[in-house]
């Protein structure tokens, strides 16, 4: 079973029944939540928790955003801090996972529409894209954090970082003779590969997020099982 | 100026845990003794990261349930850590309370 999935499901569900004023409260808060901030298994938890509030107090004729008043960012910040945080490893399934897909997607297409699958390229293109990848999520990590909570122009620094890296790295590297010297590798090859690894975090997610779960007495059971 | 809210946060999550203690019980019931025993500035919004907190460190436990009104409800359990920490709360709480009331009442 995919827990987020259905998780995900089970509160999109349940929030239409709630008024749109606190959908959009709700999507305020939970925007501020991300992987490098709380794992996502507490943050769709935390999401049905206040569908399910706003669900009662819709029906006692008040609304979330009367019972929060001006405090929904302190409430935010204290929900986080409080939180069990963080997971290092759903970071590191969630880098490697996402970064398989558009190696799938590209060169698979290319192999596809080309129709010719002997087609290489330079081993260092595959590898200087991780080391992008490696080095965005450490910069995620440390400046998604750090910026996370404010308000100002200072929540859009993390967004440069991004655009900058991305910009440094492509310009310098993928545009550089770098990625298009050294030994050749199949791109059918690295396709596969990355199906594979593809597959791999897939399943390793899962079963991790099914840990975070179970650590967590399993509540998420109550919720999905009954509801199917 | 003594701010009253900051006093009464200090001493709310060991409230919370002896209200749970009693009974299994869900957020609003828990706002609903809260404000019967004097807190009446208690909210949802403010115990709800004060629960998120008592969960992580597993003093208690959840369990969504049906509800008679809307959706199924989150209960809300002690743990027999939570037991270890409300009486060890009730202790200090106490130890406090009797520091206080002398110096209030002795000290001229």
């Amino acid at each position: 079973m995919n827990i987020i999935k259905e998780l995900k499901k089970e509160n999109n569900k349940e929030s239409r029944k709630i008024m749109l004023d606190d959908l959009g409260l709700i999507r305020n808060i939970t925007d501020k939540m991300n992987i490098y901030i709380m794992n996502t298994y507490d943050m769709q938890i935390v999401k049905r928790d206040l569908i399910g509030m706003a669900q009662e107090m819709k029906l006692r004729g008040t609304t979330l955003r009367d019972e929060l008043g001006d405090n929904v960012d302190e409430f935010t910040k204290e929900i986080i801090e409080n939180s069990r945080g963080p997971s290092k490893l759903e970071i590191f399934l969630t880098t490697i996972k996402s970064s398989a897909i558009p190696f799938i997607i590209i060169f698979g297409g290319m192999l596809l529409l080309s129709k010719n699958f002997d087609m290489s390229m330079s081993i260092y293109f595959p590898i200087l894209v991780y080391l992008f990848l490696g080095i965005q999520s450490i910069l995620e990590f440390i400046f998604v954090s750090a910026f996370n909570k404010e308000k100002n122009f200072k929540k859009y620094i993390p967004n440069v970082i991004r655009g900058l890296t991305f910009f440094i790295f492509f310009y310098y590297f993928i545009g550089n003779k770098i990625a298009r010297g050294g030994p050749e590798v199949k791109i059918a090859c690295l396709v596969i590969i990355h199906l594979f690894i593809y597959a791999i975090t897939y399943f390793a997610y899962n079963k991790h997020i099914e840990n975070l779960a179970k650590s967590s007495d399993d509540i998420v059971k109550d919720l999905i099982d009954k509801t199917k | 100026m003594v701010d009253p809210s900051q006093m009464m946060r200090g001493t709310l999550e060991g409230c919370i845990i002896k209200i749970i203690s009693k009974n299994e019980t869900y957020g609003y019931d828990i706002v609903s003794k809260l404000k019967e025993y004097g807190f009446t500035d208690a909210k949802e919004g403010t115990i709800y990261p004060l629960l998120v907190r008592l969960e992580r460190k597993n003093l208690i436990t959840a369990k969504y349930k049906e509800s008679p009104l809307g959706p199924k409800r989150k209960h809300y359990y002690l743990t027999s850590l939570g037991e270890d920490y409300l009486d060890e709360f009730l202790k200090i709480w106490r130890d406090v309370r009797n520091s206080v009331d002398r110096i209030m009442e002795e000290v001229r």
